[in-house]
């Protein structure tokens, strides 16, 4: 069977099932359909990714996975070989409620063997997908079929359980999404993503698992800034992100302009009564979080873990500190020794997003810090994104910056207090996400 | 005499000229003036040389004690003429007049073979001094390789030394805004002063090759002259063909004459063994009635006691001992060639993988490294590291090039120095 979204579409047309209703689609169509996990949406929107689609026979959601090697792009001017499921890392978003009995066909076409683990899901002890423990390896070549009754629901995820360290480091990772059953804590947009760290050095083009500490790229779904999908939300509306962390360091997330309630766990939905209120949520590794807050200030609010070597792309750790050191006069020389040589960091290091436009780098590599706002560079990397709240919008689509009504924009003292929403910036990477 | 300067002088690559009298030696001091004002080539070299070195001129001179030689050799020994007048008591009677002439029959009729033998001795003479020259030659040309050589790495070592000055200020400053500690500032601090040694050392290094060139080619090393900055870096002509073997060497050839030198010597010695000395008299004489008596004598050494055998065993061992040593040579010779050739064969591939692997490589890891600063993944000092392996590198290409050309040299010399293919000197041609 030729395996497609639009052959799900039409089986879904034909079951018409109304539970779980597959949300493949782009950021940017329109709400439609309702499901129990969204109040006028249509599921989980995952940034930069997709959601699983499925079949069912004999009453069974039948998806499948295949394991791989794909080419994967961080950003404009960082690709790799990594692994990942179906084309993708993550792979894509298993969406499904509670009750629901699923059968997932895993195929690897890795070079070696792979298992899967279905992180925090209640299942029979043989499903679990821990190789050599709970089942033989799944060789290459070979398709193995997990199968079982989702007895739960909240924010999980999927992983290899075989050469875990390597597989995981070179991308392996999905979410795993259960929606209640009775359609309970319905919010109006239900983001979802992992964050993971990679060793991707400069100049290389495949993740290095070796590395344990020191990473070179921070990714929220694979992707880091500005090329990761802002979340868009119509002022007003409720918002929950799912937050899952498959990296080697826990992650503390903090969200600009208002305050989130913590409401689920990768224990499930914590009681209303438990919840908690906080502007940084830590994700810890191996753990999910559920947030959840009421948009009901409009703007383009950052949101972003706030270890801030985090919200940078690669950089040296051993380079030495150049702030404060005056070189101007010995340029000349050095100039003459490494032409194109160019003193940076005197006041501190604002000036290299500047340069990094124009100053040439190791190949497949970014500069660390990466973006240009309506004001200027933003300076951040990694895992950095936009909640952009917006009065009265109809689409999903990034709608641009946002246009500061008067009075409400900080200013220069003794400037000019028009409200600039635009500014001419030097060259370098623009907010785009891809 | 014209066909042997320039027998010589193509071997040498250039012309042997004499210069004895005061109006060449103007000319030679105007020829050498010009070529003193421009750029030096290893081939303006070689002719400043033939030019000006005192040791082309001993050797010139000898090759005219050689000729000189040549020719009393085979001169024929003069007739003897000797007159007696013996006055008698008889007052009637006229004095008693005697006169002859003798000559040696042995010296003229050995003549021919005695000429041969002497022939022989001025071309093993001839070549010798010949040897001499080429050998001259290649230490002109050795020493111009190595004064290029020694003036670029010198020019490369400054490179390395402003690296590593740079690299110390740049540390000043670091430290002095207190970014890094004492101790990354002295490492700095030493290796700047270890490059300034190393370039002191590179500087003397010039001064000692500009002077051992001066001398090799006769020429004031405080002159204003000038050599060119770099040696070339490919051979513009192929490697000289050693299809001929030892056969134009020579060192070879002079051995061979003279092992045929002392082969006709021995023949001499044995052909008149029994004849040692004839003479042939013609005489006359007088008596006092006034009457001539006029008639021939000859002298003839009876080889009773001495049948010449000493000597003929002498030149017999002579001549052994000369084919000894000729096969000697040649043995050497061959030895010598097989050597110059593998010392090339190794000096070309060392030459080739610094020209076109270690340099090119270390000029990309510079460029890579700057690269890596500019997006800060490492700092100045590693980049000036790189830039000083790449200036160490370059050092060692100028050594792998001054070896290939001195190994080019030799296997020149190897074969005799008539193919010094590179130096063909358009002197030759006239």
């Amino acid at each position: 069977m030729i395996w497609n979204r639009r052959t799900v579409l039409s089986s879904l047309a034909g079951v018409g099932v109304g539970a779980g209703i597959q949300s493949a689609r782009a950021q940017g169509a329109a709400p439609a359909s309702v499901s129990p996990g969204n109040r006028g949406s249509s599921g989980v929107t995952t940034l930069n990714g997709a959601t699983l689609p499925y079949t069912i026979k004999d009453g069974v959601k039948e998806f499948r996975l295949v394991a791989q090697e794909i080419e994967h792009e961080f950003a404009p001017g960082t690709r790799v070989k990594a692994w990942g499921y179906n084309g993708r890392t993550p792979g894509p978003t298993i969406e499904v409620v509670e009750g629901d009995r699923i059968r997932v066909l895993v195929t690897n076409q890795l070079k070696e063997h792979t298992t899967i683990h279905w992180h925090g899901i209640f299942l029979p002890n043989g499903m679990d997908g821990v190789g050599g423990l709970t089942q033989p390896h799944i060789n290459p070549g070979e398709t193995y079929v997990y199968e079982f009754t989702l007895r739960q629901s909240g924010t999980y995820m999927y992983h290899p359980h075989a050469d875990e360290m390597v597989q995981m480091a070179m991308g392996m990772m999905g979410l795993f999404i259960i929606h209640p059953r009775d359609g309970a804590r319905a919010v109006d947009r239900d983001f979802a993503f992992m964050l993971h760290n990679w060793a991707v050095h400069p100049g290389t083009y495949r993740p290095d698992p070796a590395v344990m500490t020191e990473f070179d790229l921070w990714t929220i779904n694979s992707k880091v800034f500005p090329a990761i999908e802002p979340m868009v939300v119509r002022t007003g509306q409720r918002v929950r992100i799912r937050m899952a962390n498959l990296s080697m360091h826990e992650h503390p997330m903090h969200i600009h302009g208002f305050r989130m309630r913590v409401t689920g766990t990768d224990g499930g939905p914590i009681q209303e009564s438990a919840q908690w209120s906080e502007v940084t949520t830590l994700i810890p590794v191996g753990a999910t979080r559920d947030v959840e807050f009421v948009a009901d200030a409009p703007g383009d609010w950052a949101f972003h873990c706030h270890k801030s070597h985090h919200t940078m792309n690669a950089m040296g750790h051993d380079v030495p500190n150049t702030i404060g050191v005056n070189q101007s006069d010995l340029v000349p020389k050095i100039a003459g020794l490494l032409p194109g040589y160019m003193p940076m960091g005197e006041a501190g290091m604002a000036e290299h997003q500047m340069h990094a436009g124009h100053m040439e780098g190791p190949e497949n590599t970014m500069p660390m810090m990466t973006g240009i706002g309506p004001f200027g560079p933003l300076e951040m990397g990694g895992m950095f994104t936009l909640i952009k709240v917006r009065d009265g919008i109809e689409s999903y689509q990034d709608p641009g910056a946002y246009k500061h009504p008067s009075g409400t924009l900080a200013y220069r003292l003794g400037g000019d207090r028009r409200v600039v929403t635009s500014a001419p910036m030097s060259p370098g990477m623009k907010m785009d996400h891809h | 005499m014209a066909a042997l300067r320039t027998s010589v002088g193509a071997r040498a690559g250039g012309d042997l000229v004499a210069r004895p009298a005061t109006s060449e030696r103007a000319a030679a001091k105007r020829e050498t003036d010009i070529l003193l004002a421009q750029e030096l080539s290893l081939d303006a070299s070689l002719k400043l040389a033939l030019l000006n070195a005192p040791r082309y001129q001993t050797l010139y001179a000898q090759l005219g004690i050689a000729a000189a030689e040549q020719a009393s050799s085979t001169a024929l020994t003069n007739p003897v003429l000797s007159a007696m007048v013996r006055p008698t008591s008889n007052p009637a009677a006229l004095a008693n007049l005697e006169f002859g002439i003798l000559t040696s029959l042995v010296d003229l009729l050995k003549r021919p073979a005695r000429g041969r033998a002497a022939r022989g001795v001025f071309e093993a003479e001839r070549l010798s001094v010949a040897a001499d020259v080429v050998a001259m030659a290649l230490t002109v040309r050795t020493a111009y390789v190595d004064l290029v050589a020694a003036t670029n790495i010198r020019d490369v070592q400054k490179e390395l030394e402003r690296a590593a000055a740079a690299s110390a200020a740049l540390a000043e400053r670091f430290h002095a805004a207190g970014n890094i500690p004492m101790v990354r500032l002295r490492e700095e601090q030493a290796a700047a002063a270890d490059a300034a040694l190393s370039l002191a050392d590179a500087e003397m290094e010039a001064i000692e090759a500009r002077e051992r060139f001066a001398l090799a080619v006769g020429i004031d090393a405080s002159l204003p002259w000038r050599v060119p900055a770099a040696l070339p870096a490919a051979p513009k002509v192929p490697t000289p063909a050693v299809a001929g073997g030892i056969e134009q060497r020579l060192d070879v050839q002079a051995s061979r004459a003279a092992a045929s030198a002392a082969i006709g010597d021995l023949k001499l010695h044995s052909d008149w063994r029994l004849w040692r000395e004839v003479g042939l008299d013609v005489s006359g004489e007088r008596d006092g009635d006034g009457q001539w008596a006029i008639g021939p004598k000859l002298e003839l050494a009876l080889p009773l006691f001495n049948q010449g055998r000493p000597d003929v065993a002498r030149a017999a061992a002579a001549a052994v001992r000369a084919d000894h040593q000729r096969a000697s040579v040649e043995q050497a010779a061959a030895a010598d060639l097989r050597l110059a050739q593998a010392r090339l064969g190794q000096a070309e591939r060392r030459f080739v993988r610094y020209r076109d692997e270690i340099v090119p490589l270390h000029t990309e890891i510079v460029d890579l490294k700057l690269q890596e600063y500019n997006y800060m993944f490492v700092g100045v000092f590693e980049v000036l590291t790189a830039r000083r392996a790449a200036a160490a590198s370059e050092v060692g290409y100028i050594g792998a090039l001054r070896d290939f050309w001195k190994a080019r040299l030799g296997l020149d010399a190897a074969l005799g120095g008539g193919t010094a293919l590179a130096l063909v000197n358009e002197d030759i041609a006239q």
